[in-house]
């Protein structure tokens, strides 16, 4: 067996200052930045909603604003799975399984409103008036459920107020009518995203 | 271990207290793999896994191999008694430094 020069820690306040930097130093490398998370999807919805509302009030046709959002989703979708999958490398067991498991009822989840969707228009009949009204709204109770259901499991305070404001989104924005309904979503739950995704950013320096 | 005499040796040990400290931050029942763990410490594998045995020596590390996609992979984790003398450690220096916790 290799000998081992043992450098020992100057003091007990040395031992436990490498304990504190060391311990900073993994946590931060191994659990997602849930800001980036925030920041993201802050975007994507903001983009999604405003771009919506453009189309309703006419100022481009409603494909550009269907080509943005599908863009936004998409962009903000890719860059929320490598960061999840680079914080989680090299490690396993159950709380990585656990988070592992909670990441993957969000693309299950999203599959499922749009296939609901897609089927209240091609089945239900639902008019583009209508699909407008009922989209965001179905998206938003589901998102918001997810992210309040993280904060409590993982008691973070943020993301369950953020979950249940964007429930209240949700739920509200159809009394407003459309494209209305479209500016609340965006503005409303991606912002509060934003909000959100820049106050921890900032916790984090 | 002049000074402070009471300390667990196998710990007392800056690289071994990295890397127990480091282990201590995972969820217990979680594992690392040695190549994260050696980047998460910026330490050589040889050093890694030299002070890796001393840990192992004295029951304080699990170490596990096993075959992922037909690849070798080795798993370490803090055992229940690492987990303990970790705490135990912490503790005592924190009584060392008089803190009342």
């Amino acid at each position: 067996m290799t000998e081992v020069h043992d450098d020992r820690p100057g003091s007990a306040a040395d031992a436990l200052a490498i304990i504190q930097a060391q311990q900073a130093q993994v946590s931060s490398a191994i659990s997602p930045k849930a800001y980036l998370f925030f920041l993201f999807w802050g975007a994507a919805w903001i983009v999604m909603g405003v771009s919506g509302f453009l189309a309703g009030i006419d100022v481009f046709p409603g494909w550009v604003a269907g080509v943005l959002g599908t863009a936004a989703i998409v962009a903000a979708g890719i860059a929320s799975a490598v960061v999840g999958i680079r914080s989680g490398r090299g490690l396993a067991g159950q709380s990585t399984r656990q988070g592992m498991l909670y990441g993957l009822c969000w693309p299950f989840a999203m599959v499922g409103v749009s296939v609901f969707v897609a089927a209240m228009s091609a089945v239900g009949g639902l008019s583009s008036d209508q699909m407008a009204i009922m989209v965001p709204a179905a998206y938003a109770l589901v998102v918001g459920a997810l992210y309040a259901a993280s904060g409590a499991v993982w008691g973070s305070m943020n993301n369950f107020v953020l979950g249940i404001w964007i429930v209240v989104v949700g739920g509200v924005s159809p009394f407003l009518g459309t494209p209305a309904n479209l500016l609340f979503f965006g503005v409303g739950a991606g912002g509060g995203m934003l909000a959100v995704g820049v106050a921890e950013l900032v916790r984090s320096r | 271990m002049t000074g402070v005499p009471q300390l667990d040796p196998v710990i007392h040990a800056q690289a071994r207290l990295r890397v127990t400290a480091s282990l201590a931050t995972l969820c217990e029942g979680d594992r690392v793999t040695f190549p994260r763990l050696q980047e998460l410490l910026d330490m050589t594998a040889g050093n890694l896994s030299t002070h890796l045995r001393k840990l192992e020596d004295a029951g304080y590390v699990l170490i596990t191999k096993a075959h992922e996609r037909r690849t070798p992979v080795t798993y370490v984790e803090l055992t229940r008694d690492g987990r303990r003398a970790f705490e135990d450690y912490t503790a005592a220096l924190k009584s060392l430094l008089g803190d009342a916790t």
